[in-house]
């Protein structure tokens, strides 16, 4: 099959007995074999449990039994995940020493309950903490767009996996950005749920008060189903809310017709570069959007946000930071310090910052349903980049490329991040941006995009 | 006007949590905790009433 095949198109496939499971996870399997050397996108392959469970799916069907909406896709997860039987490396070399987990994550087990076979464990930032992928234990993993240059991060494994057709979905993880930073820059779809709506059981965490889970793919439609998929609530993530079932799914059609959507001017205008605004502003014409938004204090928002992720990240690692400081990885070993000394008054007045923004946030969202916005400040940087122009600012680039998601994450928005379709030769991405609990219209927007030719997917020149 | 050093912050705070810190590392800290410190500024010059208070659970 097309290596660019979709993850629906296969289920329907492999659900009809067209094409078995097996083939589709061998095709997957040989793909990355042939093409991770170059991208570094997985940290280890689970070639033996895939077969078997693509078997599974296989048998299943030739039983008679509903294999699921994802039968037979080939996903990879971030590898903070855990999976049953494999190491949560969570990026770092600490962790490669810790016991085998004994149980799949709950996202994980359930995409796995809709059909689809786990092939893999993907490279990210240490412990999450970058918007990079630069890894100092495990490699940097390459732009599948241009392998001299990043993939983002920090869920750059989950982003790259997908851009470089490897897999058609991948699991990932957003506190700052991490999942829309390398969508932006790999030129794929992604969504950022509400805080709180998807299960974070099973995955370790950086932020407790930020960390989110959520799918990569290369359509609006796979996104969804994916998404669809994890979603319902779970005790074992105490911040994972009892809400009932809201498929996005059947939103896909609805076109945008009747919603007011506004553009996120302002700081998201001053924080981006030429290329990464206009593009936005290209796309939010072609779509009619005429209406430019401001909201108030957003450079505090993320400044809050900012020092929220240093006090609970470096609190977190303290244990380690007191008894292996060297065996962290350098590029997070004297942020997660510092973090750790941050005062607890920066800190609360941060928490109460942001339910003082998330109040205007509300206020916003009386006069609009969606918002847009640029993803990422520019494209995709040089590997071992340190700083990058912004409107004639030199800034150091780890730290700011989620200035743009980092305020919007603060306050648990569900936002879609999508790929422009843009004539350079690297991606650029938009953020569509709902009030909470409204992924629906995240996907509604996104889809009407792709309808548009406005929104796709980048293809790789091999 | 009164300044921060945030190497000096590091090196005497770092005790305070059980870490030991040798000169070169507080001063690589204290580059990221002037930033930390920056940022912090215009949070916490920020006016919010009395009854913003922190949430006991965030709900967006």
């Amino acid at each position: 099959m097309n290596r660019f095949v979709s993850a629906l198109d296969i289920a329907a496939v492999v659900r009809s007995g067209d094409v078995t499971a097996k083939t589709i996870v061998s095709d997957a399997l040989s793909r990355i074999a042939a093409d991770n050397k170059r991208i570094n996108a997985f940290t280890r392959v689970t070639e033996a449990d895939a077969l078997r469970d693509a078997a599974a799916v296989d048998a299943a069907i030739a039983a008679g039994r509903d294999a699921g909406p994802l039968a037979g896709v080939p996903f990879a997860v971030k590898n903070l995940f855990d999976v049953q039987g494999e190491v949560t490396l969570a990026g770092s070399r600490i962790n490669a020493a810790n016991a085998a987990a004994i149980a799949d994550a709950t996202a994980v087990r359930r995409l796995r309950e809709a059909g689809a076979v786990l092939v893999g464990l993907l490279n990210m930032d240490e412990y999450a903490y970058g918007f990079t992928t630069e890894n100092s234990h495990y490699g940097a993993t390459r732009n599948p767009h241009d392998l001299s240059r990043i993939a983002g991060g920090s869920s750059g494994g989950s982003a790259a996996a997908v851009a470089g057709a490897l897999v058609p979905l991948t699991l990932g993880t957003d506190t700052n950005g991490s999942i829309r930073v390398p969508s932006a820059l790999c030129g794929v779809f992604g969504l950022k749920p509400t805080y709180g709506r998807l299960s974070r059981a099973g995955v370790f965490p950086f932020v407790g008060s930020l960390d989110h889970v959520g799918p990569f793919a290369r359509s609006t439609a796979d996104l969804a189903a994916a998404y669809d998929a994890i979603q319902g609530a779970d005790a074992r993530d105490p911040m994972c809310a009892s809400r009932a079932m809201e498929p996005t799914t059947p939103q896909l059609g609805l076109g945008i017709e009747g919603l007011r959507i506004g553009l996120l001017g302002g700081y998201f205008e001053r924080n981006a570069d030429e290329n990464a605004w206009n593009a936005v502003v290209t796309v939010a014409r072609a779509a009619g959007v005429a209406r430019e938004v401001q909201w108030p204090e957003v450079e505090r928002a993320r400044a809050a946000a900012f020092i929220i992720t240093a006090a609970e990240g470096g609190q977190l690692h303290l244990p380690n930071l007191r008894a292996q400081r060297d065996a962290f990885d350098p590029l997070i070993r004297d942020r997660l310090t510092a973090g750790a000394l941050t005062p607890g008054a920066w800190y609360v007045q941060a928490q109460r910052l942001r339910r003082w923004f998330r109040d205007r946030a509300r206020e916003v969202f009386r006069d609009v349903d969606v918002l847009l916005a640029p993803t990422a400040p520019c494209a995709a940087t040089s590997i071992g980049q340190e700083t990058m122009t912004l409107r004639g600012r030199e800034i150091p680039l780890r730290p700011n490329m989620g200035l743009l998601t980092q305020p919007l994450s603060f306050i648990g928005l569900p936002i879609v991040a999508a790929p422009l379709v843009v004539d350079s030769a690297l991606p650029l991405g938009l953020q569509i941006i709902a009030p909470a609990w409204r992924e629906d219209l995240c996907v509604r927007v996104s889809a009407a995009l792709q309808a548009r030719g406005l929104v796709c997917a980048k293809p790789v020149q091999s | 006007m009164e300044t921060f050093d945030p190497e000096g912050f590091v090196e005497a705070a770092a005790p305070t949590v059980g870490l030991t810190l040798i000169l070169a590392e507080c001063a690589a800290v204290g580059e990221q905790m002037a930033r930390i410190h920056a940022l912090s500024q215009c949070v916490m010059d920020f006016p919010l009433a009395a009854e913003d208070d922190i949430a006991p659970r965030f709900e967006p």
